[in-house]
């Protein structure tokens, strides 16, 4: 398992070294290990604040519509369904995140249980890495070769 | 299709997934490092109320931190003087789990990794 954990982070050095051997620019590995601290520092931010916050204010249109919509008392009923349907989306984002964590932690207590969650868990993320990495690596290689042609061509002219 | 579909699944049960990844770090932090530091003063490591309320204490502030964030952004939007620097002190601590989970990860599998090649050559 601990080795499947390994390989499965160590993907994300495949397309670094395809963009490395294709564009000989050795300086983006170091770019990379500085990234990696500040991606890891800011992924909750991203995935939990940022979700929750656009989720609690699913109601709000006044970005974008220059005050136009504050005036009015016209469409009042309508914000209020608005607000409701917000409530009912928010009550079911707590109630199923309460429930997943009941079931994962429970899960988590022993340790067969926990080591099948924790195997799917890095299942689901070796493959969504890899659907990334594989259309990564074809659009570098489709760049470097589209960028050899427009040389060639240069060339001759 | 099936790639968006998994990652909105994905990303709408974040603070689940996120929960359960921060007790596993604690968990093995408290196995790892604080029985360990703290095994003069606090001898039965397994039955110890203390190491096992470290855990939950840890999983407590997450969920209040969670909670508490729902009922800002529910109630309050960003113009609201109180609410940007507690979104910021939020999501700096969220940033120190994020990493103090990463590292005890990473300890954790490299400890484990080299305990077992020791076991496989102490077989051999």
């Amino acid at each position: 398992m601990r080795w499947m954990l390994v390989a499965s982070t160590l993907i994300y050095a495949l397309p670094i070294i395809v963009y490395v051997i294709l564009f000989r620019k050795a300086s983006i590995l170091f770019e990379v290990i500085m990234g990696a601290f500040s991606f890891l520092f800011y992924g909750p931010t991203y995935l939990n604040i940022l979700n929750i916050y656009s989720i609690c204010r699913i109601d709000d249109i006044s970005w974008g519509t220059k005050g136009l919509e504050g005036g009015s008392d016209k469409n009042a009923g309508l914000k209020d369904s608005w607000k409701l349907i917000k409530y009912v989306h928010v009550g079911k984002y707590v109630l199923w995140n309460i429930i997943a964590s009941a079931v994962l932690l429970s899960l988590g207590s022993d340790y067969i249980p926990r080591f099948f969650v924790t195997i799917t868990m890095v299942i689901i993320m070796a493959i969504t890495l890899s659907v990334k990495i594989i259309i990564a690596i074809i659009y570098m290689i489709s760049y470097k070769l589209s960028s050899c042609k427009c040389c060639e061509r240069d060339k001759f002219v | 299709m099936f790639y968006l579909t998994l990652m909105n699944s994905l990303s709408y049960f974040a603070p689940s997934l996120f929960l359960f990844t921060v007790h596993i770090a604690m968990d093995a932090f408290r196995a790892d490092v604080l029985t360990k530091v703290l095994g003069s003063a606090i001898s039965d490591a397994s039955h110890s109320q203390f190491y096992n309320a470290f855990v939950f204490t840890m999983d407590f502030i997450y969920v209040l931190l969670i909670s508490s964030m729902i009922f800002f952004s529910l109630h309050f939007t960003n113009s609201y003087k109180k609410f940007k620097p507690y979104i910021y002190a939020v999501s700096t601590l969220f940033g120190f789990f994020a990493i103090t989970v990463f590292i005890v990860l990473v300890v954790d599998v490299f400890r484990g990794l080299i305990d077992n090649a020791a076991c496989n050559l102490n077989i051999i």
